[in-house]
């Protein structure tokens, strides 16, 4: 999917001057060149709103995409200091989920359809669980997908590959970890990383946690000092938290490398702290479970936050 | 050059020790840049969560190369940390007296008394009973008062501080900690010597087999609970310094006290 917003008229048709304002828009944003850059991010996400019922979806997703790129930079560099890129991730989701209503409509099919089948197959709580976990990891996908504009299954989470023969999944791309899923505890279950155009600038990293069927969200400890620093001893933190992620990186980020499975939750844990400090670190909790009348899994965000 | 062989380390522990603090320093360049960015976010968003992240990991990069004897990052990160101050005057954030207090020990381990009279009296502005005190909350208050030369205030929060231990019912290692502080700070409280230096030792002791046990863990690629902060204990450091400037400090001997080496901080360039 890939547009070019020249191609586009300019004064008739969908969009109009509307897409010129938010080219204009994307540029100041993208070259540093608006005196008031935190007005400009927000003109840049009010225009891409006031676009959503004049062009196509697919026109939408990429425009999105752009929107999210160049707000996530200006983050990322510190130029904005609002995280406007979420609200433009979720414009686009909507966008893309009218084009891809559910898993079928994706690369996540057949993992769908191996979720569904373990579940017929399950006979012992131990295996039910199992598939509703299958399920959820699914959803997780299919709505960051529509988060980002993009069935991940295609690109960065293309395939992936047990680590050591463990239950760890992981892509890389030109030796730089794109997607991870956990499989123990003191982890996030899944991490994902999206370079930006802007070389010089930090990449967007969701850390997600995937629910399974009715399962709920638990309190964890974190490590000592991170409690106290955020004010916390004494208490715990809940799933749904922002907080739990970057707890777990604490303890993925010095995960020692001699271990199989070391170097990427090391490799992991370090991109989410980068991110946070960068301030272009989201995180997705998903619950998904099986339809048995569709036989197909869906799901819903439950959380999704800077 | 990583200088960890100051602690009282076993020898196979060291290049464990050695490899686990380099990744603690791994970023630090960009490190002070983002707590700015942070703080500015903070003001523009009344929103303190990204900074408060941030300046943990300053803290932590503080600890790192107060560990490996990095005199440059130490002083930028200290700068930096007490630079950028926890948030006490909004009405959208409020830091706890224990978050307060983990500062003022980096004020007094490091001298920066102005810095440290500050905290002292935000951390005496909370009442006592501001929620549910934990352990480190009285740990402040001993602190700040000890600090106001008030010792009846100081005995009383140890008194309280000793309850808070009972109840919080800490893993075995913390409260083993928290209550050799507390004897720390009952012989500065009394200006008594000699058992001040025990206690004091007694820490690094306990530190030193908690490290040790954390980087065996580590080192098998087992999760730990082992940050840089476990290398560098502020807030004995602090003891140290306010014993040292009631004139008890003859007993202490520094190599002993690695974790809390009064003499190495001093000289931490002065903060404005």
């Amino acid at each position: 999917m890939s547009v070019s917003l020249t191609s586009y008229p300019r004064t008739s048709g969908g969009g109009g001057s509307g897409l010129v304002r938010f080219q204009g828009l994307l540029d100041a944003l993208a070259a540093a060149t608006a005196l008031d850059m935190e007005g400009t991010a927000r003109d840049l996400l009010a225009t891409l709103r006031s676009l959503s019922g004049t062009m196509s979806d697919a026109d939408m997703v990429a425009l999105a995409i752009k929107a999210r790129d160049a707000m996530a930079v200006a983050k990322g560099r510190g130029w904005v200091a609002g995280s406007y890129f979420r609200d433009a991730m979720l414009v686009c989701a909507s966008h893309w989920m009218a084009l891809h209503p559910d898993v079928a409509h994706t690369g996540l099919a057949r993992r769908a359809q191996g979720a569904v089948a373990s579940r017929l197959a399950a006979t012992t709580s131990v295996a039910l669980r199992a598939s509703a976990e299958e399920a959820g990891t699914v959803a997780w996908l299919y709505q960051v997908s529509a988060l980002l504009g993009e069935d991940v299954t295609a690109t960065v989470a293309r395939a992936p590959a047990a680590i050591a023969g463990t239950r760890y999944q992981a892509c890389a791309g030109g030796g730089v970890l794109d997607y991870l899923e956990c499989a123990a505890s003191y982890n996030v279950n899944q991490f994902l990383r999206i370079r930006l155009p802007d070389p010089a600038a930090p990449a967007l990293v969701i850390a997600g946690e995937a629910k399974g069927g009715a399962s709920g969200y638990g309190v964890v400890k974190g490590p000592r000092a991170f409690m106290l620093a955020h004010g916390l001893r004494g208490t715990t933190i809940s799933q749904r938290d922002m907080l739990y992620p970057l707890s777990r990186a604490a303890y993925m980020a010095r995960a020692n490398p001699a271990d199989p499975v070391g170097r990427a939750r090391r490799e992991a844990g370090r991109a989410i702290v980068d991110a946070r400090r960068d301030g272009v670190f989201m995180y997705l909790a998903v619950r998904g479970d099986i339809d048995m009348a569709n036989r197909t899994v869906a799901g819903q965000w439950e959380e999704f936050k800077c | 050059m990583l200088d960890i062989q100051a602690y009282p380390l076993q020898e196979q522990h060291l290049a464990a020790a050695a490899d686990f603090l380099r990744q603690s320093m791994a970023g630090q360049q960009r490190l002070f840049e983002q707590l700015e960015a942070a703080w500015q976010e903070m003001q523009a968003t009344r929103d303190a969560s990204r900074f408060l992240y941030v300046r943990y990991s300053v803290m932590e990069t503080t600890a790192a190369a107060y560990a490996t004897r990095d005199r440059v990052v130490f002083d930028a990160a200290v700068d930096s940390m007490l630079a950028h101050a926890l948030p006490v005057d909004a009405d959208w954030y409020r830091p706890t007296a224990a978050q307060l207090g983990v500062d003022l020990a980096v004020a007094l381990s490091c001298r920066q008394e102005g810095r440290a009279h500050a905290l002292g009296r935000q951390i005496l502005q909370h009442t006592p009973d501001d929620g549910a005190p934990v352990p480190e909350d009285w740990q402040a208050r001993v602190l700040a008062r000890l600090f106001d030369l008030d010792y009846d205030g100081a005995a009383d929060a140890l008194a309280r501080m000793g309850q808070a231990i009972d109840a919080a019912r800490l893993p075995r290692h913390e409260a083993a900690l928290l209550a050799a502080w507390r004897e720390a700070a009952a012989c500065v409280v009394t200006r008594t010597d000699v058992p001040l230096a025990d206690a004091l030792r007694r820490m690094s002791q306990l530190r030193t087999v908690y490290v040790e046990k954390m980087l065996v863990r580590w080192s098998k690629g087992q999760s730990t609970d082992l940050s840089p902060l476990d290398f560098w204990d502020c807030q004995a450091g602090a003891l140290a310094v306010l014993a040292r400037s009631l004139g008890l400090a003859q007993a202490l001997v520094p190599a002993e006290l690695p974790f809390a080496d009064w003499q190495w901080t001093e000289g931490t360039r002065a903060w404005a």
